[in-house]
């Protein structure tokens, strides 16, 4: 319990900093790692010592500012995450089917099924695998792992939620997963997106825990498409 | 396709307004306004740029606010009328219409309330910058409290029946007090698009359908702005209830 209400403090604190570009970790955290990705998203990771050994922390800022919040543990698991807009928590449910595991993954393939609760009462069951493509890719001089994967989460009924299919990638040293181009589906069919990592940026570097994302934000569009011209 | 410049000349540096122009070859010109812009301590620019000109076919004013004051700044929506005027003339415009992003948007929804324009485009647009309106919204702050006197309270009390909007909003939860607050009425028509939070431009764009959307708008096509939006970002048309959208999940 003191690691979430730490977590929260902290959180809730972010968009204050967040006005000044960057924030501090609490006592007792420490950030490692800002990734600016596409789609107007930085996202800053840190850990503390008040949680599990393992344990990590990202929150995720766009332009308007901290919109998410997720910690996951030495395997990966989506322990706990935090939805700001409204606050909604959610947790992984104790004893899972078939628990996410990063160390399976790594040799391979990873199946999982867990069940997921949330503060406001709802409740859902995800099913899925990841698999490693055998692909590697370096973002920034960072080479990472290429997975694939699918899930789809259900409501208690079995009707599903939400799905996602595509691409993310991994890095096996740190323990996390990047997004990639991927698909996902709300219930009125598959939608793509793309979140891909585009900077990684470490302590003492310019930008490190910068709250300002950097790529995909802007309405300065500038790309030009000749086409028929009108009245022609 | 290979790119092909767009020539934008400024036209206004002032204090009070900025604003550019590209010549066209059509009768229709575009009123393109600007948002708050990314760099907040420069005013903003001109936003998108060869996109608002449809091929550069289209002749467009880019309007920008360097005070950002979602047109309250006094003078500024004189002289953007005055401005709008000189070139509808200049180039015996025979369709207006306005596009924009954010306070873009907004500016796009109230202008055709001041001067006749046939379609809107707009694109997160506030409903509102007043306190009393979206107390619930904390965003934008800094430029909203530096606002002394709002006088353009909502959208609402300036929408003209003889103009068609279209709307576009994300479906995340923090856009909601705009969006559930956005006037609906039969000339208006509201899109809301999943996995997009403000950034309804830049997610158009990346699913490549900003510019069909913009033709498609432009040329009063609704039918194809609908299919564009439903078949090609999975939108959603807001009819009565704005909060009947189901919950996202965020990514891994």
């Amino acid at each position: 319990m003191k690691a979430i209400l730490s977590a929260l403090v902290f959180l809730l604190a972010a968009p204050l900093d967040a006005a000044a570009g960057s924030f501090t970790p609490l006592a007792g955290c420490t950030g490692w790692l800002t990734v600016q990705a596409r789609a107007c998203r930085v996202s800053n990771y840190y850990k503390c010592t008040q949680d599990a050994p393992g344990d990590q922390w990202r929150a995720d800022f766009d332009q308007e500012g901290l919109f998410f919040a997720s910690r996951i543990d030495s395997e990966a698991q989506w322990v706990e995450s935090i939805d700001m807009s409204p606050m909604v928590r959610q947790t992984l449910d104790p004893n899972p089917e078939d628990p996410a595991s990063f160390s399976e993954l790594l040799t391979g393939l990873d199946t999982f099924a867990f069940n997921l609760s949330r503060d406001n009462g709802e409740q859902s069951r995800v099913r899925g695998f990841d698999r490693l493509t055998g692909r590697s890719i370096m973002i920034d001089g960072v080479t990472l792992l290429e997975t694939q994967f699918e899930y789809n989460e259900t409501d208690a009924s079995g009707t599903s939620l939400r799905r996602s299919r595509g691409n993310e990638y991994v890095h096996p040293d740190w323990r996390l997963f990047f997004a990639g181009p991927s698909e996902w589906d709300g219930g009125d069919g598959f939608v793509p997106l793309d979140g891909s990592p585009l900077q990684f940026v470490f302590p003492g570097e310019p930008g490190f825990f910068s709250t300002e994302p950097l790529y995909e934000c802007d309405a300065v569009l500038s790309n030009y498409t000749p086409k028929v011209p009108y009245g022609h | 396709m290979e790119d092909m410049p767009i020539e934008i000349e400024r036209i206004r540096d002032s204090e009070k307004l900025r604003a550019w122009r590209h010549v066209g070859y059509s009768k229709r010109l575009v009123l393109c306004f600007s948002g708050l812009g990314k760099n907040q301590s420069q005013p903003p620019g001109y936003e998108f740029a060869s996109i608002a000109t449809g091929g550069g076919a289209d002749h467009v004013l880019y309007i920008a606010d360097p005070n950002r004051s979602w047109l309250n700044e006094p003078g500024f929506l004189e002289e953007t009328l005055d401005l709008i005027k000189e070139t509808m003339a200049d180039i015996g415009a025979e369709q207006v219409v306005a596009l924009g992003h954010s306070m873009g948007g907004f500016s796009a929804c109230v202008i055709p309330y001041f001067i006749p324009v046939d379609y809107v485009l707009a694109l997160s647009p506030q409903v509102s910058i007043h306190p009393e309106v979206v107390p619930d919204d904390g965003r934008w702050m800094q430029h909203r409290e530096s606002v002394d006197d709002i006088e353009i309270v909502d959208v609402g009390s300036y929408l003209e029946d003889r103009t068609q909007y279209v709307v576009v909003f994300g479906r995340h939860g923090r856009e909601a007090p705009q969006r559930s607050r956005f006037p609906n009425p039969d000339n208006l028509t509201l899109f809301v698009m999943p996995q997009t939070n403000h950034n309804t431009a830049a997610r158009l764009k990346s699913l490549g359908l900003l510019t069909d959307l913009r033709d498609a708008v432009f040329d009063g096509d609704l039918e194809t702005a609908k299919a564009l939006m439903m078949e090609g970002a999975r939108a959603h048309i807001l009819e009565e209830d704005p909060n009947a959208t189901p919950a996202e999940a965020p990514s891994k």
